[in-house]
């Protein structure tokens, strides 16, 4: 099965990602979309830069869609994470599955989503109204 | 002796730059080379809480994070790699 994974400077492309996953064999397509908020435990954000091993972080949306796939059967995936700053309100990421029936794309992409965080090579910092910066505590690697 | 090119992301960026090169013996184990990271950032950036950031940090090379007790045989390009949070 065809899968599609990328690292973006660019703004994410939700109408390529749909094409991405298209198959005539599937009915259901589920999509995740990340997106920067306004504030993060109780401060205010005011956009956020996102740092990405880009080797690693490929080979991680590989493997995880290979988890999916075995768990889930014939899924059609598609991963696009942002690399840079982002304002709010800004796409930082975007997940899409299709399959053949909906409960398996949407138990495939909230599986995605929640490995993505535990496990791919990425950081935030954030950019504060005040000026301030901050790198967002995250999961250790040492745990997986 | 080998040498490892090793890559700073996220809050090691803090440090001022994209990497650092060390020079260890053959056959060193990745615990290692973590430890003579966090004595030459410790060196180098005081200002770093170097020992701190390192306590949750792994190594990683392109394919894959890196056990502690896994023994490097040649010189490599690798990434110290903080507690992630992407999405």
């Amino acid at each position: 099965m065809t899968h599609t994974f990328e690292i973006s400077t660019m703004a994410i492309d939700i109408q390529a990602a749909l094409q991405a996953v298209n198959a005539n064999a599937h009915g259901a397509v589920d999509m995740f979309i990340g997106t920067v908020r306004n504030h993060n435990l109780g401060r205010a954000v005011d956009g956020i830069d996102y740092d990405v091993f880009d080797a690693l972080a490929l080979n991680t949306f590989a493997d995880i869609s290979q988890q999916a796939c075995a768990q889930w059967g014939a899924l059609r995936i598609f991963i696009s994470h942002f690399k840079g700053y982002l304002p709010i309100g800004g796409i930082s990421i975007v997940i899409a599955v299709s399959s053949p029936h909906r409960d398996e794309a949407f138990q495939a992409c909230r599986f995605l989503i929640e490995a993505i965080k535990r496990n791919a090579p990425v950081w935030k910092q954030e950019h504060y109204v005040n000026g301030e910066r901050e790198w967002v505590k995250g999961h250790s690697l040492n745990d997986c | 002796m080998l040498t490892f090119q090793i890559a700073l992301y996220g809050v090691f960026r803090n440090c001022g730059v994209s990497s650092v090169t060390l020079h260890l013996p053959a056959a060193s184990r990745v615990a290692q080379i973590k430890s003579q990271l966090g004595e030459q950032l410790a060196h180098d950036y005081p200002n770093f809480d170097a020992a701190g950031w390192l306590a949750a940090a792994v190594l990683a090379n392109e394919t894959r994070v890196l056990r502690d007790d896994e023994v490097l045989a040649e010189s490599m390009h690798l990434a110290i790699l903080p507690p992630v949070c992407g999405g």
